[in-house]
């Protein structure tokens, strides 16, 4: 099979987006009415739901920690999320490989040492995938613990940045995320310090490179922020319109 | 779903109000909580509908996504030469309980996998399972039905049946064409081709014939329908009678350890189902048109079936 | 999948293997003629032992207690150990739980040795029958495990009635605590009558199968399981058919329970 163009001679992609366009996000706290927190976030096609629970006692007494809270991320995709249907077994490692990409980002964030001995659990579910599931899983639980009240130390904002033809490209979708030629490298920041939280890359990029692509992921970083603390803060006075203020 | 654990003055309180005919949140013993229902928030699936049962926006919350796939039959796997079939899959979010994390959830997932099967794949589901056949002994379509319990407060088999109903309902499969070709000896052989158009779509056959459940829960001596959550914890036994629209009774399946249940009570079970199921009948249609005109009403957003983001 | 995973230990078939498809013969099902000769109301011919495999005082290993049990062609054996501290546990009562395997020849197509979500489900389901009759708070903190192996099957309905028989029996001879023996049975529906306990040709062409398990003296139900569909008349009817049928087979566990005490 011929490799498709991701990049046309007019410099537009293949779902009609410039360079450094971000994908349309919609998000939506507070969705589930069990959790402490929760979250819906959309990017483009990829749709994540987050519920968080917590600071609650850990259920494993062993993984108990004195001085501070321990965090627990479990992510499952649904089994109609791709065009394709199937279904994942708890231990794929794939999916592993998220969650404690998702746990460690977390741990850094969150003001752990304020719940002592309790556990913050992170439930992920991805319902549609359309490549970014890393980026958006995290937005998403950020949103979800800000609505949950966990203190943390700021937003954790991500956002996915590639290079297609020597041309830094922000947010990849599917489709271009899955051609093995495109580097796809993911950056979490926390927006107020800029301290990075995690950095993640895949495929291979030349370091003269690198520096471009960081630049651009780093400001879609910041266009998330825009948004999550938008939904905040909807969210915020929603509440205060159904207290009657 | 035994997470919930009740003192014995409190178990006391709501099997002695059940035995007089008052429930804790002030329902009769026949009464059914609130319904909310949503379709088409996946746009990736052919046909998806959100359920919650429960009063004030706090309850049983299912997720169910059907995702139709063509299969190339083979003998000797089960599958009828003419007939298509429907694969069904629960699974039960750690965001229900905590307990469901891991490989907890796994016993719930078979108990409710099962019952789903037995309900809606057969002949006592109503639908058309022959019109799923694209080519007899080569082709059919295999309806996934996967679901995702994101939330339980008692009654999670009423809400599974009525999400998956709905879901099944607002099913559109592509339009499926069927030729006969002659290959190189000159004998005509069938061949199909499935229509790429998101408009020429097609809806199941017989789906209005699907039956809704209505399950029981024995509590002292008394039984109550829709039990809630605390009313779950103490009770000794359940009963889910599956009725379809021309009263049928598609499916009858006892469940809970504790006890049984008394001959007499069955009967009393059984006409109680009919009369019940009646009323959720016409509950579900109000409920499923609702659906539709908000899912409706999102067409023109261009984000495609964003319905979480809609107050539910 | 099972597939992928080549297991070692056992002598593994080929990669894909399809079943033989066989001519379909004739059958014809009348009121008084099955194909096995029996008539509709007949039950196909009950044996059963208890203490096949016999506890040792010795062996902490051995079962408390076991039961065979054939029915026709259906062939069970179950193992009871317990009372004894278990996986789970509850301070309040026992936990009766239930392991069920269809032996990989016991159908007519291979099963694998692998544990199956029906198989999973169905140790459900004896656990639903067998634990209300049950003195479980007799049992705090404890569990007992039944261990059901069915040898050779013939009619999904029967042979988990028949494994709900032979776990009675088991129970029996382990000496647990019960308020009343489980007697178990299951009817299927063809045109408008019901044929008792049927073959897996007559469940394949059945419109309904029902299975019910009671104790009869304590006037209970304890399991119910209707599959397919019916009139709400009909499942009534078979309802009551089956609380008959069970105490008929009741009697049939008890007298042999008697006498095998006598010997």
């Amino acid at each position: 099979m011929s490799r498709q163009e991701l990049l046309s001679p007019e410099g537009l992609r293949v779902d009609g987006r410039r360079a450094n366009e971000l994908r349309r996000i919609s998000c939506r706290a507070s969705v589930l009415s069990s959790a402490d927190g929760s979250a819906y976030y959309e990017q483009g096609n990829t749709k994540v739901l987050v519920a968080v629970y917590g600071p609650r006692e850990p259920r494993a007494k062993a993984q108990f920690n004195h001085d501070e809270a321990i965090v627990n991320v479990e992510f499952n995709v649904a089994p109609f999320s791709t065009s394709e249907r199937r279904k994942r077994s708890k231990g794929d490692k794939r999916l592993l490989e998220i969650s404690s990409f998702v746990k460690q980002t977390f741990e850094g964030a969150i003001q752990r040492s304020v719940y002592p001995r309790s556990q913050i659990d992170i439930y992920i579910h991805l319902l549609q995938h359309d490549g970014g599931t890393l980026e958006t899983c995290i937005n998403a639980a950020t949103l979800a613990l800000v609505d949950a009240g966990v203190a943390m130390a700021d937003y954790v904002c991500a956002c996915t940045a590639g290079s297609i033809d020597d041309t830094p490209v922000l947010d990849l979708n599917g489709v271009e995320e899955s051609s093995i030629e495109t580097p796809d490298l993911t950056v979490a920041i926390l927006p107020r310090t800029g301290n990075i939280a995690l950095l993640q890359m895949e495929s291979k990029l030349h370091t003269s490179k690198l520096e471009d692509v960081m630049d651009l992921a780093v400001e879609g970083c910041k266009h998330i922020h825009k948004k999550l603390d938008d939904a905040v803060l909807n969210a915020a006075n929603d509440l205060a319109s159904k207290l009657g203020r | 779903m035994a997470s919930l654990i009740l003192s014995p003055a409190e178990q006391d309180y709501i099997i002695r109000g059940v035995e007089s005919g008052f429930r804790a949140d002030g329902r009769s013993s026949l009464d059914r909580r609130e319904v909310t229902l949503r379709t088409g928030m996946i746009s990736q699936a052919n046909g998806s509908a959100r359920c919650r049962i429960g009063n004030l926006g706090v309850g049983t919350d299912v997720l169910v996504g059907i995702k139709a796939e063509v299969n190339a039959w083979t003998p000797g796997d089960g599958v009828p030469e003419s007939s298509g079939v429907l694969i069904c899959n629960v699974e039960c979010s750690p965001s229900a309980a905590q307990e469901f994390e891991g490989r907890g959830a796994e016993e719930l997932n078979v108990e409710l996998t099962q019952l789903l099967d037995r309900i809606f794949n057969g002949p006592q589901s109503g639908i058309d399972f022959e019109k799923l056949c694209i080519i007899p002994k080569q082709a059919y379509w295999v309806l996934h039905v996967d679901a995702l319990v994101l939330d339980v407060r008692g009654g999670i088999t009423d809400a599974l049946v009525w999400a998956t109903r709905a879901a099944l309902l607002s099913t559109r499969l592509p339009r499926v064409v069927v030729e006969s070709i002659p290959d190189d000896n000159g004998v005509m052989q069938a061949e199909f081709d499935v229509v790429d158009d998101p408009d020429d779509l097609t809806e199941l056959d017989g789906v209005e014939n699907m039956p809704i459940a209505v399950t029981f829960s024995r509590i002292g001596r008394r039984f109550v329908v829709d039990a809630s959550e605390q009313e779950e914890a103490v009770a000794q036994a359940r009963m889910t009678v599956a009725v379809s629209p021309k009263m049928d009774i598609c499916a009858v399946q006892k469940g809970g350890v504790l006890r049984g249940f008394m001959p007499t009570l069955f009967s009393e079970v059984l006409q109680t189902a009919q009369t019940i199921a009646r009323e959720e009948f016409s509950r579900f249609e109000k409920c499923y048109a609702e659906a539709k005109s908000q899912a409706l009403s999102q067409i023109d957003e261009p984000s495609t079936g964003s319905t979480f983001l809609v107050p539910f | 999948m099972s597939t992928n995973a080549i297991d070692r230990r056992r002598i593994n078939g080929p990669q894909r293997s399809v079943e033989p498809v066989y001519l379909k013969t004739e059958t014809s099902v009348s009121a008084d003629s099955r194909q096995d000769g029996r008539t509709r109301t007949n039950v196909r011919p009950i044996f059963m032992r208890t203490g096949p495999l016999s506890p040792q005082a010795t062996s902490a290993a051995s079962p408390s207690g076991s039961a065979y049990y054939e029915q026709g062609k259906i062939r069970i054996s179950c193992a009871i150990y317990g009372p004894r501290q278990g996986r789970k546990s509850n301070p309040r009562m026992g936990i009766f739980d239930c392991d069920f395997k269809y032996a990989p020849f016991s159908c007519s197509w291979k099963r694998s040795h692998l544990k199956s979500s029906d198989e999973k489900e169905i140790g459900l389901m004896l656990e639903q029958a067998i634990s209300p009759a049950i003195r479980l708070d007799a049992y705090p903190k404890a569990s007992i495990d039944a261990f059901v192996t069915v040898i050779e099957s013939d009619g999904k309905a029967a042979t988990i009635s028949a494994a709900i028989n032979c776990i009675s029996a088991a129970l029996v001879d382990a000496g647990i605590e019960i308020y009343d023996s489980v007697a178990a049975c299951s009817v299927a529906l063809m045109g408008s009558e019901f044929y008792y306990d049927c073959t897996q040709e007559e469940e394949d062409s059945a419109q309904c199968t029902l299975l019910m398990a009671c104790m009869p003296n304590a006037n209970e139900i304890t399991y119910l399981l209707q599959q397919g569909k019916t009139l709400p008349e009909q499942t009534e009817k078979a309802v009551q058919t089956c609380s008959d049928l069970c105490t008929q087979i009741y009697a049939v566990i008890c007298r042999y329970l008697q006498t095998s005490v006598e010997q």
